[in-house]
């Protein structure tokens, strides 16, 4: 039996694909898709990147057509050492801007599929708040979850 | 008639800290004082949300008498940052990094009146 894939799915793998075929990030990290995003905080001394599937919206058009938002959470965790100085934060709020920068480009389309041509672009994204305060102060974590939205074209 | 109170609380602070502790390392960026007698307090297992991302934490309070903590004749009062090491029965030194759970900001607060002790919130970050 052939594995069933939601589209949601495939355009989180899509994304995963795309951020790690950069090698010029400012920090390195491979990101992953997950479903179910468990993270303890004594793994993240390093940047750890997570592509999850948030949910879907739609909206009619007309008689015949809707259009379809696929939300996609971008999760961007770092811990940092004792409190973490403005240049430590500000490295991976640049971080976040430059995977958004990216995704967003109006230019690219993302492939979602080479065979049937079906690839997806960002409709619109949300990111606030800028990091997660509760994480900083309590833990000098550095959560930062940007959602795009994304629409599928072939 | 003295203070049966402040006694009082003196005196558990002492047996607690004869008979409930073990020795951990304090750890400051001005130094570290060694075998300081802890108290284990409370243990939770938090999990703070950021949308979709569950950060799950170790959260551990260590009991520590205020005049314990100096460095050089200085007391020491605790601030996010510093790092408690506590050795377990198999050799591992588990780190805890002083942190300020909930809401408050304070990384410590006093656990009696008398001002003797100082219970100090940590999380863990790993071991060494």
């Amino acid at each position: 039996m052939a594995e069933l894939k939601p589209d949601i799915m495939r355009l989180a793998d899509a994304v995963v694909a795309e951020l790690n075929s950069v090698t010029t990030w400012p920090l390195p990290f491979i990101a992953k898709r997950k479903l179910l995003v468990e993270q303890t905080i004594e793994e993240l001394e390093t940047v750890h990147v997570f592509v999850v599937p948030e949910g879907m919206e739609a909206e009619r058009l007309d008689r015949k057509q809707f259009t379809r938002d696929h939300r996609i959470s971008i999760g961007v965790m770092r811990r940092l050492k004792a409190t973490p100085t403005d240049t430590e934060i500000g490295q991976i709020v640049e971080l976040v801007e430059q995977i958004v920068d990216r995704l967003t480009n109006t230019t690219h389309r993302l492939t979602i599929d080479a065979e049937t041509g079906l690839a997806a672009t960002v409709t619109g994204f949300e990111w606030d708040p800028v990091y997660w305060p509760p994480h900083l102060r309590q833990f000098n974590q550095v959560s930062c979850v940007p959602i795009l939205a994304w629409q599928f074209y072939r | 008639m003295g203070d049966l109170i402040g006694d009082g609380a003196s005196w558990l602070a002492g047996v607690q800290k004869s008979h409930v502790s073990r020795l951990v390392d304090y750890v400051t960026p001005g130094g570290t004082i060694e075998d300081v007698a802890a108290t284990i307090g409370a243990i939770g297992q938090p999990v703070e949300q950021a949308g979709a991302m569950n950060l799950l934490a170790q959260t551990r309070e260590f009991i520590i008498d205020a005049a314990d903590l100096t460095i050089d004749d200085a007391v020491i009062v605790p601030q996010r940052g510093h790092q408690i090491k506590d050795t377990d029965d198999e050799g591992t030194v588990h780190i805890y990094q002083v942190c300020a759970p909930g809401d408050s900001g304070d990384v410590w607060r006093w656990g009696d009146g008398s001002f003797i002790r100082r219970i100090i919130h940590t999380t863990r970050i790993g071991t060494e």
